[in-house]
């Protein structure tokens, strides 16, 4: 049971490295793909668009770690 | 298709990628040999290894039926998950907005533990289940990389050997030098690592969802280059804010 329980937490932990950031990659995915299904986006440019849109999603999110970084310490 | 544009980062990945996972099970299991002897140790790590391979064995030839596209997707969203999960921390890291992971230290802690259960009567039987859950857990993230950076027909062998030769390189060093390997540079390990398995998030997701990238395999070293590259520029602006050198290891 431990073994499961300690399975589950590592599991967790692979995927909940900052659940925002997370959440951000999944959003993205999930309108990218509903626009170019709709035809509303280039398939080709799509890909890009991805790209481009899940490293401004990771600097966001460094940024604010960043930001929580240096409230904790100046507090 | 160029070959070697597809075949090299898939190799890299899982080499590298397992070997920051093998280096952390190598870690625990060496705790435990020390502690309690190399018996404890070595029936934690083989049941670990028979579990791992029943549970390849059940579950391999289920992803083989199941679509490309499908998997694909899926993959390539848990792989852009868990990649930013792991370039995030190796960033911050870098930058010095979070400690960096020492393995001596992690090997004193555990040797730490399971001296204090030195003087229980299951002693060996607790060590034994140390090393086996290290193993075992570990060992997951292995399959799953290779699962993940050889979700394409033809791509799982590559990355199977990337993951193997990981092992073989790891233990090897760690047999001859009989301490935590604590020199390896993890957090570049990790640093790269994650911009790789971002990368192959990106490819996997494009072309399961259909849209691929109109330069075909070779998208991906320019992923793995464009997400290193932001990576780079964001430790170094982190380093900036913080005010300390930056720090690669």
């Amino acid at each position: 049971m431990d073994v499961i329980l300690a399975l589950g937490a590592e599991i967790r932990k692979m995927f909940a490295g900052d659940a925002i950031l997370s959440l951000a990659a999944v959003v993205l995915v999930a309108i990218i793909g509903v626009l170019v299904r709709m035809g509303e986006l280039d398939p080709d440019l799509a890909p890009w668009l991805l790209m481009i849109g899940v490293a401004f999603a990771l600097v966001i999110a460094i940024n604010i770690a960043l930001f929580k970084t240096i409230r904790k310490t100046r507090q | 298709m160029p070959a070697l544009a597809a075949l090299a980062p898939i190799v890299l990945a899982a080499f590298l990628a397992s070997a920051v996972e093998v280096v952390e099970a190598f870690t625990i299991v060496l705790a435990v040999s020390v502690v309690r002897g190399p018996r404890p140790a070595v029936v934690g790590t083989i049941t670990a290894l028979a579990c791992l391979a029943l549970a390849i064995a059940i579950f391999g030839p289920l992803i083989a039926h199941a679509p490309v596209h499908g998997l694909q997707v899926v993959i390539g969203v848990l792989l852009l998950v868990f990649g930013l999960g792991w370039l995030r921390k190796a960033i911050l890291r870098a930058g010095g907005a979070l400690a960096l992971h020492d393995e001596s230290a992690a090997f004193a802690e555990e040797t730490r533990a399971l001296e204090a259960s030195a003087q229980s009567a299951t002693a060996d039987w607790l060590a034994g289940v140390v090393a086996f859950k290290a193993v075992l857990l570990e060992g997951t993230e292995v399959v799953f990389i290779v699962l993940a950076v050889g979700a394409r027909p033809g791509l799982l062998g590559p990355a199977a050997l990337g993951a193997a030769l990981a092992c073989a390189v790891v233990l090897a060093i760690g047999f001859a030098i009989r301490r935590p390997l604590a020199r390896v540079p993890e957090n570049s390990l990790k640093f790269v690592v994650g911009s790789l398995l971002t990368g192959f998030g990106v490819f996997w997701t494009a072309e399961g969802l259909g849209f691929p990238f109109p330069i075909g395999d070779w998208a991906m070293p320019l992923l793995i280059g464009f997400f290193l590259a932001v990576g780079a520029a964001e430790a170094l602006f982190v380093r900036l804010v913080i005010g300390k050198a930056p720090a690669w290891t």
